[in-house]
């Protein structure tokens, strides 16, 4: 069922961890509680990621999707719960450690560093390795050297077909390719989870094509994923399983064409009887 | 040229010291912190120094590099005291530490000499040992401005968020500037004192804070090159500006720092690398190559109720 | 004992008119104005520039410090501050850019009056003589009861009217939340221009009573000055003005019996060591309450 079985190719798996137990999850979150000054951004949420599998998860404004992908990359303070990564619990890590476990995200907002290149900006990534992408490669000389960084860079730009662009000023930049140049950027550490935040916004339909397809194709190359989105169409398009969240609780967990047919999740979007108009 | 040098040179000790001083503040606020405790450091080192050849514990290159580890280990403890404060808390902090030194300075019977200072310690250092020193304290800092350590330092300054989620230990970088600046300092105040034979409590004070920042604005808070710029032209400025009379000087560095500080904060060197860069996008756009963004023909209902 | 007492409070005045001023513009607009000091002591030399050596009745002396103080501050907000404020950058860079601008203005204003009075002390040329009464045991001018009546009267004047007035509480809602109150049609310009002038007023009327007490001033006096702000407006939490009373009182009676009991030369090391405390221990200030505006730290 999962697409990682399938991912022993004659291709070397270049994600996916070393850790990860066939059968087991690579990433668990446990009841995870958000709260801050009265505020219950996340209630309880338990999710649970397969080694190279795509998660989606969608849910109306304010349901808590993004501060669930900032629990889960520890950039937002958890009130409660616990997390594991690779079969270690990380949720009193550092987010700076954490990113090195092999954790790697995108935002909602294009966080690109305006001084910088395109190529520089992905270079960023390749600077700090997750603990996976600095075995990958040969040697320790190597993996500090600008060259590597350099190298691993073009590498990822090359991958979403951006090469061109990488002497450009992000600035000059449409939307849509910022957004694609900060998929590189997370790619490039080589992380065994990769957590995009509302990825395609901006995009054009050819640009969230070619994402979508990278997307499955990571996965089938052992990359666990979380996608949270509003295009509903395409993250049932991709994702097998889609989780729903709705005013920070989970209302929903399970394969998408089914998911997408229940009565709880129309109502959360639609503003049913049981859900309290926003 | 031979004249000119023997004529200048006190002018270009102190120039080559000030660079050393500029570095130490320009170190952290090219990540966005605004710390004196460079200067703290400076006069540290040089009643250190002063103590250690003047009551001839050791000779006078090992207590130079006795202050240096003293003030890198001070400099740390500094930067884990500090923790969490940013921003004006921490410019406050950091001055009143030079503060404090100073009092300290003053109250310091036999070991700071008082009010006096302390006098007497031997010409130890030449012009060649000084200009060797600045010359290792601006490639260090150099260095740190390339590859990854120049990227994280770059992305921390704009981002500490996305700095993070790369990986980047923030307070690592934090700390270990801050460490860099406290070396900067320390080995400027170790030369100064062995150079000029004397160090008195108020040397390292908000005088030379204000002298010191003055350069780091003026010249360029984002490299070392800027340090470098305002710190030779802060120096020779009473030189260049010799007609005008003691406070004039003082008024015109206030309102070249008030001009700086408030429409070109990135200095001189940022104008020039401004400048530099609308000429090449300029000579670059009649290649054809178009800055237009793309005009998006799907655009998306459900994007709608974001 | 008692005496030394009086002393503080008087002291402890003097600094309250001078720290309101920092912690107001600071709380409201983010502006530390390291000029602060510089304007004290410019707003007193210029009274004595005017004065021109004749001697003029209390009243006039203090309105003029007043207007000087003020005005001075105004030129700063309007041709420097506002400039930063309204430019590109995120908000930490600005506070640290208008912080090292006020710094070029201090040296310009402190390079003015060093000019002016050869770099020698300077004072206040004015009719007013003190009469000293006897009040149980306790000796006590006139001067000294105008200086805490002021200090003490227009912080709990300044603090009232921030609560009740319909400006104070636009005032307060600035300092809580600009986006918000530019919102609500609050007039950000005229409100930065009238808490700066008001800031810098205060300063100069604390100029004046610092250089009439004391019978003179160095013009250098502003820096150590600033220091000693500093300390009470973050001891007593950033925009409050009950903390500022209470710092200013605790500084200043720590400096008291430091200068009394002991040989004096470590009394500024209170104010330095008071900043790291706080700032390190609990940067929200020691008088205030948790909800202090404290995102700043």
């Amino acid at each position: 069922m999962t697409p990682s079985s399938s991912a022993q190719t004659d291709e070397r798996v270049l994600y996916g961890s070393d850790h990860a137990v066939p059968g087991e999850p690579i990433l668990t979150a446990t009841d995870i509680k958000v709260h801050f000054g009265g505020v219950r951004a996340l209630d309880g949420v338990s999710l649970s990621l397969e080694p190279g599998e795509l998660l989606g998860i969608v849910g109306p404004n304010g349901s808590g999707k993004s501060t669930l992908l900032g629990a889960l990359s520890r950039l937002t303070r958890i009130t409660d719960g616990s997390l594991e990564l690779d079969g270690q619990r990380y949720d009193r890590i550092r987010p700076a450690a954490v990113a090195r476990m092999g954790l790697s995200r995108t935002f909602q907002t294009v966080r690109l560093l305006p001084r910088f290149s395109v190529l520089e900006n992905v270079m960023l990534g390749a600077d700090q390795p997750s603990l996976r992408g600095a075995r990958s490669t040969s040697t320790w000389r190597s993996r500090g050297s600008e060259k590597h960084a350099t190298d691993a860079a073009m590498e990822a730009l090359e991958r979403i077909h951006l090469a061109d662009i990488r002497q450009a000023n992000p600035a000059d930049l449409p939307y849509g390719v910022q957004r694609k140049v900060e998929i590189a950027r997370a790619l490039v550490r080589q992380p065994s989870v990769l957590l995009y935040d509302e990825p395609i916004a901006g995009m054009s339909r050819s640009e969230r094509d070619e994402i979508a397809d990278l997307m499955v194709e990571l996965a089938e190359q052992g990359l666990s994923q979380i996608l949270v989105e509003h295009d509903i169409g395409m993250v049932v398009r991709i994702c097998r399983r889609l989780i729903v969240l709705d005013l920070g609780k989970k209302i929903a967990d399970g394969p998408s064409t089914d998911v997408i047919t229940m009565p709880e999740v129309r109502d959360a979007y639609l503003g049913g009887t049981t859900h309290a108009s926003a | 040229m031979i004249d000119w040098y023997a004529s200048n040179t006190t002018l270009i000790q102190n120039c080559m010291i000030a660079i050393l001083l500029a570095l130490s503040v320009q170190v952290v606020m090219r990540i966005g912190v605004l710390s004196l405790a460079g200067i703290g450091f400076y006069g540290l080192s040089e009643y250190l120094t002063a103590n250690l050849v003047i009551r001839d514990v050791v000779p006078a290159e090992v207590a130079i590099l006795a202050s240096l580890v003293v003030c890198g280990i001070g400099a740390f403890v500094l930067s884990l005291f500090l923790g969490r404060v940013r921003g004006l808390y921490l410019a406050m902090v950091t001055l009143a530490f030079v503060l404090i030194l100073n009092v300290v300075a003053i109250n310091g019977g036999k070991w700071t000499g008082g009010a006096n200072g302390l006098f007497g310690v031997p010409f130890a250092v030449t012009t060649a040992h000084i200009v060797v020193v600045c010359l290792i304290g601006i490639l260090v800092v150099w260095a740190t401005e390339r590859g990854a350590i120049g990227r994280a330092c770059e992305a921390l300054r704009t981002d500490e968020l996305l700095a993070t989620s790369m990986g980047i230990e923030v307070r690592k970088y934090h700390r270990a500037n801050l460490v860099l600046s406290g070396l900067l300092g320390g080995a400027a105040g170790g030369l100064n004192v062995l150079n000029l034979g004397a160090v008195g409590p108020f040397d390292a004070g908000f005088g030379l804070a204000v002298t010191t920042l003055t350069m780091v604005i003026v010249g360029g808070r984002r490299s070392w090159l800027g340090a470098v710029i305002g710190a030779v032209l802060i120096t020779w400025l009473p030189t260049v500006l010799s007609f005008l009379e003691g406070e004039m000087r003082n008024i015109a560095s206030g309102a070249l720092v008030i001009v700086m500080a408030t429409l070109v904060p990135d200095g001189l060197l940022g104008l020039l690398t401004s400048q530099i860069r609308r000429l090449r996008a300029a000579v670059r756009r009649p290649s054809g190559r178009s800055t237009t963004k793309e005009v998006d023909d799907d655009t998306q209902l459900v994007s709608a109720d974001r | 004992m008692e005496q030394q007492l009086l002393n503080a409070l008087v002291l402890a005045s003097i600094y309250v008119l001078f720290s309101l001023g920092m912690t107001l513009a600071w709380g409201v607009l983010g502006i530390l104005n390291l000029a602060h000091g510089a304007i004290l002591v410019g707003s007193a030399y210029s009274v004595y520039l005017i004065g021109d050596d004749r001697q003029m009745p209390l009243g006039v002396v203090l309105a003029l410090g007043l207007l000087v103080g003020g005005g001075c501050s105004l030129l700063l907000e309007i041709g420097v501050f506002r400039i930063i404020r309204n430019s590109t950058g995120d908000e930490e860079e600005k506070e640290l850019r208008v912080a090292i601008a006020s710094l070029g203005a201090s040296s310009i204003l402190v390079a003015i009056v060093a000019k002016g009075t050869a770099n020698a002390p300077f004072a206040v040329p004015t009719s007013f003589t003190t009469h000293v009464y006897d009040v149980f045991g306790l000796r006590i001018s006139d001067l000294q009861i105008l200086i805490i009546v002021a200090g003490m009267g227009i912080s709990l004047g300044l603090s009232r009217w921030l609560k009740l007035s319909r400006t104070g509480r636009a005032i307060r809602a600035v300092a809580a939340d600009p986006e918000t109150a530019s919102l609500m049609g609050i007039n950000e310009r005229r409100l930065a221009a009238g808490t700066m002038f008001a800031a810098g007023a205060m300063a100069g009327l604390a100029g004046v009573f610092l250089v009439v007490y004391l019978g003179g001033a160095d013009p250098q006096s502003g820096a150590s000055l600033l220091t000693t702000a500093f300390a009470i407006i973050v001891a007593g939490g950033v925009g409050s003005i009950g903390g500022t009373v209470l710092g200013a009182l605790t500084l200043a009676l720590v400096e008291t019996l430091i200068l009394t009991y002991t040989s004096g030369s470590w009394a500024p090391a209170a104010a330095f060591v008071l900043i790291i405390l706080v700032i390190v221990i609990r940067p929200q200030g020691l008088f205030s309450s948790s909800r202090t505006k404290v995102d700043r730290a």
